[in-house]
């Protein structure tokens, strides 16, 4: 059973440490296969995500890839945000908000894809 | 999965240098999100601590994947868990 658990947490961890969302791949396979509740999955992730980017951005650090000067005024807004959004998410309907951001993720993604479609068309031409 | 595409077409940044830049950006934000969700809620340490252990040593694989990984590939990929998230969470 713990095999299991530390093998979910390393299958999340993976896409985490690429920076493709803290919990993408973590919170559906705890929830889902695992059977851990909601808002028990989102802690975990929550709590796991602060130490895992700590080692992670080490790593990415070495290999050049972070660009501090370009965003730490990103990451201060975030912040300012991220509280303004912690109070006001108790105040608002948590299915509608679902609902919009699922909109908004497929919308974006349906978007890249058509974006990565023709770049690979223009360049098979040339 | 929103600083990623900010930072690749508003800094414009590529998809390799977004993703791991995104993890710089997101990890105060993560440590605000904690400790206003350490105030409602609690974290169950006893039955969590495998998951965490696992996320911690998948995010040091991860990184040293994103290193290798090609950068159209990768946008591919990111595209894909983009697309899968909405879905998902549409029907949730």
């Amino acid at each position: 059973m713990i095999f299991w658990q530390i093998f979910a947490g390393v299958l999340g961890g993976i896409v985490a440490g690429m920076g493709m969302g803290g919990g993408t791949l973590t919170i559906p396979i705890l929830t889902i296969f695992l059977h851990f509740k909601q808002l028990a999955a989102q802690g975990i992730n929550l709590i796991a995500f602060l130490p895992m980017s700590v080692f992670a951005l080490f790593i990415h650090i070495k290999h050049g890839l972070v660009k501090f000067k370009q965003t730490w005024l990103l990451a201060l807004v975030g912040c300012v945000f991220s509280l303004l959004g912690a109070l006001l998410a108790v105040r608002l309907s948590n299915a509608v908000l679902k609902k919009l951001f699922a909109v908004f993720l497929i919308g974006l993604a349906i978007y890249q894809l058509i974006v990565m479609i023709k770049t690979k068309k223009q360049s098979k031409q040339k | 999965m929103i600083v990623v595409p900010v930072l690749n077409k508003l800094f414009g940044m590529e998809q390799k240098q977004a993703q791991a830049t995104a993890l710089f950006v997101i990890l105060p934000i993560s440590l605000v999100s904690t400790i206003v969700y350490m105030c409602y809620n609690s974290i169950d340490f006893r039955s969590g601590w495998p998951v965490i252990v696992g996320i911690i040593l998948g995010g040091v694989v991860g990184a040293f994947i994103l290193n290798k990984v090609k950068n159209n590939v990768l946008k591919g990929i990111f595209v894909f868990f983009m697309a899968v998230s909405g879905i998902v969470l549409l029907f949730r």
